[in-house]
This record gives C-alpha cells, structure tokens and sequence, in this order.
C-alpha cells in the first residue's frame, strides 16, 4: 500500500480540496439582498433543533468517507503475511578443539553474504557430530535440507554448491599438528613459518615441503613441552601398570619383564610396571587345577587380539597340564576339547575383560620373544593399548593438536552462489472492497444530492417564479 | 451614471418604436387600434391645439390652421387627454438589488410607460417632476428618469403620500417597484386610487428574490435596512422563504383586487416586449 500513488494522491488531493470547500463553506459568505423584510420572517421560523440539525451535513461527510475511502483503495491495501526472512544454515568449521570459535567474525561474514536473512549457525561438536568434513557436511547437508540457502564457513575451499566464506581470516604459520615417535625419535609436523619450541628433547633436523615443516627431535626427558603459535602443551611417557602378583617369579618372567623394560637401564621407567594380585587391569598365570589334556585339542579364535600375530605353533598350551573350570559370566578364550566337547579353559578373560587368566604359564615355556609377543597381546586385551603401539610419550597439558587441515587453513575468497529467492505469499487484497466501498458511498451521496435537488426544484413547488 | 446612460441607449428606443408598433398591431387585430390614430372611429372628442413637435403624428397636422396661420399645429382629442399617465417609480435602495438591477427595468418600463402616452398624444409626468407633453420632449422625461438617483429613500408610500398631498388624484397612475415592504406602506396608494384614480402596479422581483439559490451560512446585506441578517440557507429555509414570498405576493394582490389594481409581477431580467405584451397587455392596462 502507498499513498504515493497518483490515484491515491489524487484523491487524497480531491479529500483536501473537499475539506477545504467545506470549511470555505461553513463560513459566511456575504450576499446582498434589496431587503431583508421576508429573510426575517424566515429567521424566525427556524428553530433550534433545525440549527442543529443544520451543523451535520451528511452529503459533505459521505462524500468524504467516499474520496477517502477511494484513496486507500487506490493505494491497492493488501493484508501481507509476515516478510518471510530467507532461512540460511551456516557451517562453522572448527578450527580446533583449543581454539575459540570466532563467531562474531563468522556472523559477519554471513550477515554480509546474505543480508536480512535468519542465520542459524551449525557447528562440529554441538549441532553436528564431529568426523570427517566429508561427514560433517553430510550432516550439515541433511539437517539444513528445510533452509532457503547454505554457506559454509570453511577453513579451505570446497567444491560444494553452496556460498563458501572462509572462516580463517589469515594463513596460520607455526602450528603444529603431529606429534609421534617413540623413546628414541619423535616425529613433529606442522605449518611452516612461525616458531615451534619442544623443550626437553633435542632437534635433529627439519624440512618444508608443500607448507609442512617436518622436524625430528631426539628426546632426552621424560616431560616435553611443547611451543607453538597456538599456545604450549605438555606431553609426558606414561607406563602400563599391570596386575600380575606372585605369580611371576621365573627366570623365563625376569627375561620376559626385561624385554619389555629394556630402556629401564637407561633410568628410564620402564613401558610396564607390574602391580600387586589385586592390581586391574591384570594378566595372571597358574589360574588352573591340574587335569589330564591327553589327547585335548584347542578352540579359539584366531582373530582375537590375543592371538594377534602370534606364531601359534611356538606354544606349547597344554604342557602346562591345568584347566580352569568352565564358570559362567567369564569369557573363554583359549578351551581345551576332549572327544569334541569342552573340558575347560586355558585362557579366559573376566571382571569385564580387565583380568585376563592363564590356566598354565604359556610364558615360561615359549622362547623370549615369542612370550614377549603374547605379554604384548596380553596388555592390550586388558588395557585396550598394546604397550608396542602406545606412543612414547602423551598430551599431559593443553588442548589437542589441531588437523593438518585446521593447521594449515589458509583465507581464500567467497565462491558459489548463494541464491534466497524465496516464495512470499501472496498478498490479499482489498482494494476492490474498498473501491466498491466506495461507490456505495458516493451513491449514497448521489442520491442525497438529487433528493435535494428535487425539492429544490423551482417549477415544482413555487408559483411566485411561474407567476413572474 | 454611467450605468444610467446606458439604460436608455439607441437599442432601447429602438426597442421603444417596435414596441409601440406592435401595440397598435395588436391593438388593430383587437379592434382597438384607432384610439391613438385619431378621431375616425368616433371614440374621441375634440379638445383643442397644440403646437407642432418633430416627431408628432403628422396624420394630426392641422392643415387647416397652418393655411391660415402659417403655423403647424396638432389637433388633440379628449380620449388622449385621458392618457396622461403619472408615473410613480420606486427609488428605494432596495431597487439597486439583483442582477441585472431591478431599477433598470423599472427605469425602462417607466420610459416606455411615458413613451407611449407621448405618442399616443397624451402626456407623462415622474412624480415630483414637471409633466411632459409631445413625444418631441420625450427625451426629457428620459432625463428625468436619469436624473433620479439610483436609489433613493423614496419609496411607493412616500410618494404616493406626496402625490396624494397634493390634492388632485391622477387618473392613470403607474406605479413601478419591487413591493418588499411592508403592505401598510401602501395605504397612500390605497387613498389615491380611492379617488378614481386608475392604478397600474408592475412589480418588480430580481431572480434571486423569487427563487434564492446557495446554501452554507450567509450573511445577508439588506440594502433597504442598510442591516445583516446571519442564517444558514439550506432547503428548507429556501422552501420557508418561498411560502414567505407567496404570503407576501397574495397579500399584495388581494389590496390590488380590492382597488380594482392591473398587478403585474416580472423579474428584472424580462425584457419590455415581455412585460408590455406578454403582461399588460393582456391585463387591459396599457396606455
């Protein structure tokens, strides 16, 4: 509706000029007469109800209402719906668990790109379960299905459909992202530029290539502190610490314990230390009654982690002659079989997989190495971590390193196209009611005029004019 | 004045000539048009001689006494003698009124009323005015008419008080005026034609009198009162005007009846072949 348009202006023009004739009229007007011998006659006959009733002229007001009516209906009225704002889902990547989420950068930057339209912001690790960017985006892309338009807020560019704004507003220069190795080397990566410290081990060299600088340090303390342009962290060697009891007290345990704590000579604490009996997680040996296994086979899975890379037929598991009692609520693992049923278990896991028991002791009897593979194993089935596979040294302090992707983002510019046309509803319209409005109104006044007009009819209703 | 030097302009005594000859057209079809062509029809008697004026009937030279005296004279007769009228004309303020103003109409039909009985050998006389006798002098009843103010003080009352104070009653008295005062001032008027005097009455009406028009809140100048009168005209006050009017005109008419009045009503804006033929004429009251 505007009342600019020149219909509406002009009738709102015509509602002025009428105002105006009306208060012109309401004045006197001066007219002369030859005398006033018959207008006084006529004074007197007016009574003051009439005055009154002279005071409201019902043809100016319908004509009136009529011209006003007239320009709001020209001026096309029309009941909208609420402005439908266009609904934008925006993807905020992350750029790292320590880093704060620049949100008023962010909001910004889509605000800028998509005025005046409802942001709703979706974020890993909140609105959307972290992964990959391909299944954060998969995500996004399925929970943002109902939104007029999508921008992602990227830490790199992507070929998706959808407007892409970085998130990053510099390169980032310095930050690590990989730190590896063991006792003996460590393996550091992260972006070039900018300065990266690790205190408590000593660099051997580094190397850049396509934006990563790769730095090797030999590690001379048990705690490393690390220094990037994201902040500092701190990483420690932690050890396994493994419930076994009494029950390893043999040469072939001493040689076994000793290849798992060989750099225990040089002062450094050992990848294993062994607790009391009571001591969870635990590995313990000699947990059988003895039993004739002549003629007993084995039935295990071979894909178990127990088993894992194990030579099996170095083990000699029945020699040690015992069985544990089949029991329910345990998990067997290793069961000796008689004429095709089970006699009872040489191996077996329980308290919810953080005891393992051995029926015998396999260690003893197989070679070092081979006893050291399955000690390896057997902390990994209660600890979750083969001490082989446990990195040398752990995050003690500080947030997690960031991916090499966050790590090296780099700002690039907007691409794709973000389109928010969106489909408004349709206005109603009443200007027709309010135009037939008023015609009714003017019709009205039409026929009060010609009323009026009628009775005012000379040749009708005065003799003296017909006379003359 | 200037106003006044054109009410009798050459058109208006053109008008004046066709006038009169449509008279006595009509008068000729009617079997009375001989009453001013002499004494053929029988219908006048010999009164005398007056002297020649350019412009007399020379039908009525007396041949006769110019052999003998070597002078023109005029015959008269007693009929024309009769024909003296004594015009009697409103110049009250109110006559300034209307469009076009009533007292040029007024001022016009007294000049024709003057007119005719000029031509008709008789004389005319403006009340308070020396009489004027012999269509040659009309132009100074023309001047007399002219030298009257527009508008006066002097109403029909006044002067017919006047008129009446003199003691001799006219016998053809034409009265011209608009009428809106009170009817009590006409009781001068009343007298005189009880005294056999014969009494025209053209009333005189601007449109705007007989039929007003406008509406919203006016205030009216009455030019006879010289006061203001504030109503809001609308319907119902022009329709309570209009019954006003009418009380007025039919009490006018009834003293007209009464005293044996010719009473014609014209507005201002009729011309004088309209009121003459289409009014007076009819009504038996021509000169």
């Amino acid at each position: 509706m505007s009342l600019l348009a020149w219909p509406a202006l002009l009738l709102l023009t015509a509602a002025a000029v009428l105002v105006a004739l009306a208060a012109w009229s309401r004045g006197a007007k001066q007219r002369e007469v030859g005398t006033l011998l018959i207008w006084r006659r006529v004074a007197q006959q007016v009574t003051a109800p009439q005055r009154k009733r002279r005071e409201f002229d019902p043809l100016f007001w319908l004509l009136l209402a009529a011209v006003a009516v007239g320009s709001i209906a020209a001026s096309r009225p029309a009941w909208f719906r609420a402005a439908p704002h266009a609904r934008v889902a925006v993807f905020l990547e992350s750029t790292g668990p320590g880093e704060p989420l620049e949100l008023d950068d962010a909001r910004a930057r889509a605000q800028a790109a998509a005025p005046d339209a409802e942001l709703t912001f979706f974020t890993a690790g909140q609105e959307i379960t972290p992964g990959s960017l391909r299944a954060e985006l998969a995500q996004f892309e399925s929970r943002a299905s109902e939104f007029d338009g999508r921008i992602l807020l990227l830490n790199q560019p992507s070929d998706e459909a959808t407007l892409v704004l970085p998130r990053v507003s510099k390169a980032r220069e310095g930050v690590v992202f990989k730190l590896a190795g063991d006792r003996r080397e460590l393996l550091l990566q992260a972006s070039a530029g900018g300065e990266v410290r690790l205190e408590g081990a000593k660099l051997a060299s580094n190397s850049t290539r396509e934006g990563v600088t790769t730095y090797r340090f030999e590690p001379a303390e048990l705690e490393l502190v690390l220094s990037d342009s994201t902040g500092k962290r701190m990483f420690k060697r932690k050890p396994f610490v493994v419930g076994t009891g009494e029950s390893w007290s043999t040469d072939a345990h001493a040689a076994l314990l000793k290849a798992l704590q060989a750099d225990a000579a040089g002062g450094e604490p050992p990848a294993v230390w062994l607790g009391s009996s009571e001591q969870k997680p635990a590995v313990r040996l000699n947990t059988g009654a003895p039993a004739e296994l002549s003629g007993a086979t084995l039935s295990f899975d071979p894909q178990h982690p127990l088993f894992r890379d194990l030579p099996l037929a170095q083990y000699d598991w029945l020699a040690g002659g015992r069985l544990i009692a089949p029991e329910e609520g345990v998990q067997p693992l290793l069961t000796a079989v008689v004429n095709g049923a089970p006699v009872g278990d040489l191996a077996r896991l329980r308290d919810g997989g953080r005891v393992l028991e051995f029926a015998g002791d396999p260690f003893s009897s197989a070679a070092v190495a081979d006893a050291a593979l399955l000690l390896d194993n057997a902390i990994g089935v209660v600890a979750g971590t083969r001490p082989s596979e446990r990195p040398g040294y752990e995050l003690a302090e500080g947030a997690p390193l960031p991916t090499r992707r966050q790590a090296t983002a780099a700002p690039f510019e907007p691409r794709g196209e973000l389109d928010l046309s969106i489909e408004s509803a349709e206005p109603v319209e009443f200007a027709g009611w309010l135009m037939a409005l008023a015609g009714l109104l003017l019709a009205a006044a039409a026929v009060l005029a010609g009323r009026g007009k009628m009775r005012d009819d000379p040749r009708n209703s005065h003799p003296a004019r017909q006379q003359a | 004045m200037a106003e006044s030097s054109h009410i009798f302009d050459a058109a208006f005594l053109r008008q004046l000539e066709a006038l009169d000859a449509a008279l006595l057209r009509l008068r000729g079809n009617t079997g009375e048009g001989a009453r001013g062509a002499g004494r053929s029809h029988g219908q006048t008697e010999f009164r005398g001689h007056r002297p020649y004026s350019p412009g007399d009937d020379l039908r009525r030279l007396d041949w006769n006494a110019y052999g003998r005296l070597g002078k023109f004279f005029m015959r008269e007769f007693e009929r024309e003698r009769a024909e003296h009228v004594t015009i009697l004309l409103d110049c009250s303020r109110s006559m300034a009124a209307g469009a076009p103003p009533k007292h040029i109409l007024a001022r016009r039909a007294a000049a024709a009323f003057g007119y005719l009985a000029l031509k008709r050998g008789g004389s005319a006389t403006l009340a308070g005015k020396p009489a004027v006798e012999g269509v040659s002098r009309f132009s100074r009843l023309l001047d007399q008419l002219l030298q009257l103010p527009p508008t006066s003080d002097h109403g029909i009352g006044a002067q017919a008080a006047a008129l009446q104070a003199r003691g001799r009653a006219p016998s053809d008295l034409v009265v011209i005026s608009d009428c809106l005062e009170p009817l009590e001032n006409l009781q001068p008027l009343q007298a005189l034609s009880e005294k056999r005097a014969s009494v025209t009455l053209v009333q005189l009406l601007a449109p705007d009198e007989l039929e007003p028009t406008g509406n919203g809140v006016l205030q009216l100048r009455g030019l006879e009162e010289n006061e203001t009168l504030e109503l809001e005209l609308d319907a119902s006050m022009v329709e309570a005007y209009r019954r006003e009017l009418e009380k007025h005109l039919e009490a006018l008419e009834t003293i007209a009846l009464r005293h044996g009045w010719t009473l014609a009503l014209t507005d201002s804006a009729a011309d004088l072949r309209e009121l003459f033929i289409g009014k007076l004429l009819p009504a038996g009251a021509m000169p």
